[in-house]
């Protein structure tokens, strides 16, 4: 009995003294990434200020979460005066976690304002991965109008039009042409649930195993276990089947309540709002945003001129995968909004100048 | 069908448990059989390449001995050598040399883009070529008698531990231990486990983790600062040997699962004091393949030292060619053929220094100035061997001697720290030890939490993780 009892302690103890290395390697070599997400009873998700990490998806990201809870540097909510403030707001695309924060069209975007002065400028990057329109709005509202901002770039595609499903976050619906917003989720058992473990999503191997939960629970666990062999018996089942593009749909209201609480804010003299389509949006959307005040600007002509230079603008040779946009593309757009934010917020005593 | 992937797992439970349970004849049989279906599993269609392969060196082998004739033998042999090579050739050089050439004759003002085939190339057709040739030369050099057994020929020839991406095992270590196979004892069983263990850790851990930040800078290295392409040229050259060391060992550890000892294929590298030690240390079946085949026939170092240093620059060059159709690799090789023919010319009639003989502070820093010095040099080779072409690797060497301080991230140094420590002490557990499987060395009740932990972090990264095909796997 001693014996066996001798055996299940340094049996055990043996795997959590590796469990503990194992914990240590994977978070200094990059391995493996702790959670840099927190759960908010406002926001559903936020990233976690000072989360510093690394991040594998068709490239490579190796940076963090400033103090303040965005990407990119700590610009503090107080802006120095004379300073040209922008924040830009998307999802995945915006948030680029593939590639670090100096390629980021953030950073080209700041560098060419800065060049072409005479303000000092300072981009925020606000992109949160799986953001539509209705978190970034009231994103926009909750945090980033804490900020200042001079402009705010929302870019969006068809696909990130406001919809008012389930989810874990706040759930947005059009009531009498306003936006509502219901925060119910926090008094959710999966939130609760979520601040209950908030110390151990802090853990890499937590990450990794959640990550496992989640591609198990995506029907992914057949197709990595058999891989070919399942192959041969469910042909085609692991393709994707592309999104279609509608003009408007069912979730017209909504949008056209964020929309009109974003021309509000437009034509209030504070912050210039524009839109940039970052994939087309219907002509439907397009006059419409147009037609309460609020530019659009279409980045298709950016990678139209890649395209016919010979570079796939959303390639990662590193991975061999096609996804978001790489270097060429960043750099790219960040050079063509210079000019057209300059000339949203001109330089005080410019024309177009709003304070004049 | 790759070592790290569960299919692989699973084929393995259904395997070992099943070959064990058989005779020994049918067990040979399904062995056979489930080598077959190994190797089909990447293209059914290679298959008949491995199987005209096996066919032609048996038949040559068996003509070589029946006959005193040295012009018949000689004939059979070349056989051999033509359709080996002939394989080698056509899938993996034919394109590149007729590429090269195309990019000569276009000075010229003719395009030969026609004569460019569309191939595949077969996995594994570099090891198991030489694997067969080694037989057929060692049956014609009288070192041994063939195999009148075609079943038990084949299965050397397809094992499937060893078929993809080596050891390059010898017909007089494998072929005898296939015709005389034994059940694996207890020993064997758990030697076979730390082996596995060990090398699933290193491949699927360290291997394929730091891969992907030599993936993504190497395949754009003009965006990234000089501290980032070092850093990068040292995961590479981590990358490489726990990708193939981690696959030798598994290698060896499945086959000891089935009572068969393959060769050690590496031997700390990285812990060499000098490059002639390295050369022992690294891909050990290779090295000691172009030792007897290439280096001995042409003459070794019995014909004088300016001889020799050709003949070791010559075995290196083609050794470099061997690695995969790029002048890059043969570079790669030259170097190397460069270091050693120096180094052979340093030491005259001394013999290289072999381990650590610890007599104090001083020789444990000499010991380390050496090895360091062994592994600056080596790194250096590593930068042709992974850059695509010559103008990314010249590129990439300028920025890191032309140094610039911008861009510097202690990030990066810690996760080249993190790395390096963690191969070190793999490293050093088999130096010290003197054995691979060094897990077997702690007590079951920590070696099982330990070999817990090491599976639950393995197989939880095989599952959210794409899997990262060996290197080798490429040659």
């Amino acid at each position: 009995m001693r014996r066996i009892a001798k055996s299940m302690f340094g049996f055990g103890l043996a795997f959590v003294g590796a469990m503990v290395l194992l914990e240590l390697f994977l978070r200094l070599s990059g391995a493996g990434t702790p959670s840099f997400v927190i759960s908010d009873p406002r926001l559903g998700v936020a990233f976690r200020p000072g989360a510093n990490f690394v991040f594998f998806t068709e490239g490579m990201y190796l940076g963090g979460v400033n103090k303040y809870g965005y990407l990119g540097p700590a610009y503090p909510p107080k802006k120095e005066s004379g300073v040209l403030r922008v924040a830009l707001l998307g999802d995945s695309f915006i948030e680029g976690f593939q590639l670090f924060d100096r390629f980021h069209l953030r950073t080209v975007l700041e560098n060419e304002l800065n060049r072409m002065g005479p303000r000092h400028a300072e981009v925020m990057n606000f992109g949160y991965s799986g953001f539509d329109l209705g978190l970034m709005y009231y994103h926009f509202t909750e945090v980033v109008e804490k900020f200042s901002p001079d402009v705010a770039l929302f870019f969006v595609g068809q696909d990130d039009m406001a919809e008012n499903g389930e989810g874990f976050g706040p759930i947005f619906s059009a009531v009498n042409d306003s936006v509502r917003v219901d925060l119910s989720f926090a008094q959710s058992a999966r939130y609760k649930r979520s601040m209950k473990l908030r110390l151990v999503h802090r853990l890499a191997l937590y990450s990794m195993a959640r990550n496992v939960y989640l591609r198990v629970q995506e029907g992914g666990a057949p197709g990595i276990l058999l891989g070919k062999v399942y192959d041969w018996f469910h042909p085609g089942a692991r393709k994707e089947t592309p999104e279609p593009v509608g003009g408007k749909d069912n979730f017209w209201p909504l949008n056209k309540a964020i929309f009109d609480a974003l021309a509000v804010e437009n034509r209030s003299g504070k912050i210039r709002i524009a839109v940039v389509e970052k994939r087309p949006i219907s002509a439907a959307y397009r006059e419409y945003i147009r037609s309460v005040g609020i530019p659009v600007y279409d980045l298709q002509p950016v990678f139209d001129a890649l395209k016919q230079r010979g570079i796939r603008y959303n390639y990662w040779p590193g991975s061999g995968s096609i996804g978001h946009w790489n270097f060429n593309a960043h750099e790219a757009i960040g050079e063509y909004l210079a000019p057209l934010v300059n000339e949203l917020a001109p330089p005080p005593g410019k024309p177009g100048d709003a304070k004049q | 069908m790759l070592f790290n992937s569960f299919i692989f797992i699973i084929f393995l439970c259904v395997v070992v448990p099943l070959a064990l349970w058989l005779p020994r004849r049918p067990r040979n049989v399904f062995l056979l059989i489930a080598s077959y279906f190994f190797y089909g599993y990447w293209d059914w269609r290679f298959l008949s390449l491995l199987f005209v392969s096996t066919i032609i060196d048996y038949v040559a082998a068996r003509a070589i001995a029946a006959t005193d004739d040295p012009r018949r033998r000689k004939r059979f042999l070349l056989l051999s050598l033509a359709s080996n090579l002939g394989l080698l050739g056509t899938f993996k050089y034919f394109n590149f040399f007729v590429d090269s050439f195309a990019r000569v004759a276009a000075h010229f003002g003719t395009n030969l883009d026609f004569l460019h085939l569309n191939i595949i190339l077969p996995v594994g057709i570099s090891f198991y070529t030489f694997q067969t040739l080694s037989y057929t030369i060692d049956v014609y050099r009288g070192k041994m008698a063939p195999t009148r057994n075609l079943l038990n020929f084949a299965l050397y020839v397809a094992f499937f531990p060893q078929l993809v991406a080596g050891p390059i095992e010898r017909a007089i270590h494998l072929l005898p231990q296939v015709e005389n196979m034994r059940r694996p004892s207890r020993a064997d069983l758990s030697e076979g486990m730390a082996l596995i263990t060990v090398g699933m850790f290193r491949k699927v851990i360290i291997g394929d983790t730091c891969g992907r930040y030599v993936d993504h800078i190497f395949s754009g290295p003009t965006y990234y600062s000089s501290s980032e392409l070092l850093s990068a040229l040292l995961l590479f050259s981590l990358q490489i040997y726990a990708d193939f060391s981690g696959y030798s060992s598994i290698a060896r550890g499945t086959a000891r699962l089935l009572g068969v000892d393959l060769m050690e294929n590496f031997n700390q590298p990285y812990l060499a004091a000098n490059i002639t030690e390295f050369w022992r240390r690294w891909h050990i079946s290779l090295s000691t393949w172009l030792r007897d085949y290439l280096y001995i026939p042409l003459g070794g170092n019995r014909k004088g030292p300016k001889r020799t240093y050709v003949n070791l620059f010559a075995t290196m060059l083609l050794g470099g060619l061997w690695h995969g159709a790029n002048w890059t690799f043969v570079f790669w090789g030259g170097l190397h053929g460069g270091y050693l023919a120096v180094h052979k010319f340093m030491l005259k009639a001394r013999k290289p220094d072999e381990r650590l003989n610890y007599t104090g502070l001083a020789s444990l820093l000499t010991f380390v100035a050496k090895v360091t010095g062994t592994y600056l040099i080596v790194l250096l080779a590593w930068l042709f061997f992974r850059s695509r072409d010559f103008t990314t690797a010249f590129y990439i060497l300028k920025k890191i001697v032309a140094w610039s301080p911008g861009g510097f991230s202690a990030r990066f140094a810690v996760i080249v720290l993190t790395y390096s420590v963690a191969n070190l002490v793999l490293d050093l557990s088999e130096y010290v030890t003197r054995d691979h499987a060094f897990p077997l060395r702690t007590a079951p009740r920590f070696r099982w939490g330990i070999y817990l932990a090491a599976w639950t972090i393995i197989f939880m990264y095989m599952f959210q993780a794409k899997p990262m095909p060996f290197i080798y796997f490429q040659f």
